[in-house]
């Protein structure tokens, strides 16, 4: 989506018409959003900014030493660009030292800091189908934070079961992680990459129990002998997990004031028996 | 790492013009080479915003000199967070920020962005602020320490901040002051002549830990060693078993490192041991694996979000760790004064059945003091 049309305020001079055959396109990024059909492109100094496919440009004259003039004018080209585009300029911007690209990633709402630039290099490494996930899911750069640890990680497994499985943003952002993470810890690949009929949600939690085997297995044994308790009559017991602490959920049905006292007392020898075994372990 | 390895160690040492005429700025251009040392307005390259894997380790090569601006007077960070941690009274003076060590699960990682280690050379300042506090309230036991985002005596020898500061809490026999730090850089003030209120503390760990985490720290034997020599001059020590780190053989490793301690000291000599669990800032995680990738205890550990925000391990586990350390300590002998730091009171009333403030041998370590004037005005 085009913000503004390009006007003379940027340059003292008023843009000059050129047909885009005289000027370099070596900034082209993609943008995902088709330019206003029938509108020029932009360029500054015969360099396009925006309108890649066109046949005309606006060429603006601008001295390369302004930089806030030229960062503004490229803003006010673009309504809003994702990391992922953020990342294909950064990279197409190299061969332009002229080009102010701290301060168009600023001007965007970023921080211009190494981690972002690195993180931008690092997503340029992935394939085309993830980084178009990434972009359809507006994924910032700290989402992408694990593709800082992977370093030369075969992760091709990863991106195809991300875009089978349809992952949403978060779970797609809790995958990377444990991917990078699982695949560092060196797992093998096929204990790893979802299995036939696995659910997007079925991966993630396998992925999680490979990844917290002790707490899973200390969780397991704990809900197993949880379940060997006298929980009182029609009372439904539940082990789950709130963070670091884990515990029992009690659910009770209480249509008259007997149910309560008689659920009271069947709780009292639960905890009875609690209590015991804190004291053994003790 | 003793004064010629502390040179060799920076890269680059920047002198702020405004720290000019400064003893620490004098003492600087004299002992390493002039090559290294340059004079500076301000950071050279000074970007906003978090630092890189890579900006980190380098912001630990190059040290930048200038005066403190503002009050060096901080609490605790656990004392401000009173309704979800227990933690003692104590205030925090940083002389400094950032440390030459490399721990896996340092939480300045999460804190600093500054690509390069800050060294105050207004300490005259921060003596001025401790006398105004020391005029309003001179006879409460207020606790000081200066190890919260640097550590108080691995850089000692370059400074010889810790002669300035035994030398002013002399006067102030009440007060406590206390020095922490992962290093064995003593021999510096042991000279000095003390009021018996310097406590000297280490940041200890199982033997294992310390060489699989603590990265250019004193290894155990080295910590023991240092103790030794301050208790030998008569300050008092303390040791601080944190953070426990869970890991294969944890509970065989932990009781080498308290057999040790044990066999080395005596409780009456051990001011006071105090315990703490691994925790970190959740986005802390990314810059530690980056710098210590997945073979690390702590970048693979089992880490959940807790009540703050910070990451720890199951409670479960945390208790079962604590209630490791703190009998092994109270069933050889129950006169080990030995606390929790930055624990929930869950952990707290499940290891004593108790607070911190009902535990009588704790209890004055945690008594709320009067703020000082700094904390007054935020
Ligand atoms: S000694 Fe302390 S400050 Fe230094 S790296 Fe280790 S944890 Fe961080």
């Amino acid at each position: 989506m085009v913000a503004k049309l390009p006007m003379t305020q940027w340059s003292s001079t008023p843009p000059k018409i050129e047909v885009i055959s005289q000027c370099d396109k070596s900034l082209d990024f993609n943008p995902l959003h088709p330019w206003p059909q029938g509108l020029p492109a932009v360029a500054v100094n015969r360099v396009i900014f925006g309108g890649f496919s066109q046949n005309f440009v606006f060429d603006h004259h601008i001295d390369g030493r302004e930089a806030e003039k030229i960062a503004s004018l490229f803003r006010s080209l673009y309504f809003e660009l994702s990391f992922v585009e953020m990342a294909r300029l950064v990279d197409k911007a190299t061969a332009h030292v002229w080009f102010p690209i701290s301060l168009v990633v600023q001007k965007f709402g970023w921080q211009p800091t190494e981690i972002f630039f690195s993180t931008a290099t690092a997503l340029l490494k992935t394939p085309t189908g993830f980084q178009n996930w990434c972009a359809e899911k507006k994924m910032h750069p700290q989402d992408l934070s694990p593709l800082l640890s992977a370093g030369d990680l075969d992760l091709k497994w990863f991106y195809r079961d991300l875009l089978t499985l349809k992952l949403s943003k978060s779970q797609g952002t809790r995958a990377l992680e444990l991917a990078v993470e699982l695949s560092l810890m060196g797992n093998d690949v096929k204990t790893l990459e979802a299995q036939d009929n696995e659910s997007s949600a079925e991966w993630l939690e396998r992925l999680t129990l490979l990844r917290y085997p002790e707490t899973s297995q200390r969780d397991a044994d704990q809900e197993s002998w949880m379940t060997t308790l006298p929980w009182p009559g029609t009372s439904q017991a539940r082990w789950t997990r709130q963070g670091d602490r884990a515990g029992v959920e009690v659910k009770l049905f209480v249509s008259q004031p007997s149910d309560l006292k008689k659920y009271l007392q069947g709780l009292s020898r639960v905890q009875d028996l609690l209590e015991k075994d804190r004291g053994q372990k003790h | 790492m003793n004064l010629s390895a502390l040179i060799d160690h920076f890269e680059k040492i920047y002198l702020d013009e405004s720290s000019r005429n400064s003893e620490l700025a004098q003492r600087l251009t004299e002992i390493f080479p002039s090559e290294k040392i340059s004079w500076v307005k301000g950071l050279p390259s000074q970007d906003s915003g978090p630092l890189s894997a890579k900006q980190f380790g380098q912001s630990k090569k190059q040290l930048y000199v200038k005066p403190f601006e503002g009050h060096f007077f901080k609490r605790c960070p656990g004392s401000t967070q009173k309704k979800v941690l227990t933690c003692c009274n104590y205030y925090v003076l940083n002389l400094g920020q950032q440390c030459n060590m490399n721990c896996s699960y340092c939480y300045l990682q999460s804190y600093l962005n500054t690509p390069a280690m800050l060294m105050y050379s207004n300490i005259d300042q921060a003596l001025q602020e401790l006398e105004e506090m020391a005029a309003a309230h001179p006879d409460l036991p207020y606790r000081v320490g200066t190890g919260e985002v640097i550590d108080s005596l691995s850089l000692d020898p370059l400074t010889l901040y810790s002669r300035k500061l035994i030398s002013f809490f002399r006067r102030y026999p009440k007060w406590t002051l206390e020095f922490k730090t992962k290093s064995d850089c003593v021999d510096q003030f042991l000279d000095c002549e003390h009021a018996g209120n310097v406590v000297v503390s280490w940041s200890i760990n199982a033997p294992q830990v310390i060489d699989k985490e603590e990265h250019g720290t004193a290894s155990f034997e080295q910590r023991l060693a240092a103790a030794k020599k301050c208790v030998d001059r008569g300050f008092p020590i303390a040791f601080h078993i944190d953070p426990l780190i869970y890991h294969p053989g944890w509970k065989q490793n932990y009781q080498t490192m308290m057999t040790r301690i044990q066999e080395s000291f005596r409780p009456e000599q051990v001011h006071v041991l105090s315990v703490g669990a691994l925790r970190f800032q959740p986005e802390q995680r990314h810059m530690m694996r980056e710098r210590f990738g997945m073979d690390s205890w702590v970048t693979s550990a089992e880490m959940f979000p807790s009540e703050g925000g910070k990451w720890r391990y199951d409670q479960g586990l945390r208790q079962e760790m604590f209630d490791f350390i703190i009998q092994g300590f109270k069933s050889v002998d129950p006169r080990w004064r030995i606390f929790m730091c930055m624990e929930t009171p869950e952990s707290w009333i499940s290891a004593y059945d108790k607070t911190p403030n009902q535990v009588p041998e704790l209890k004055e370590l945690f008594r709320p003091l009067p703020r000082v004037p700094s904390e007054l005005q935020v």
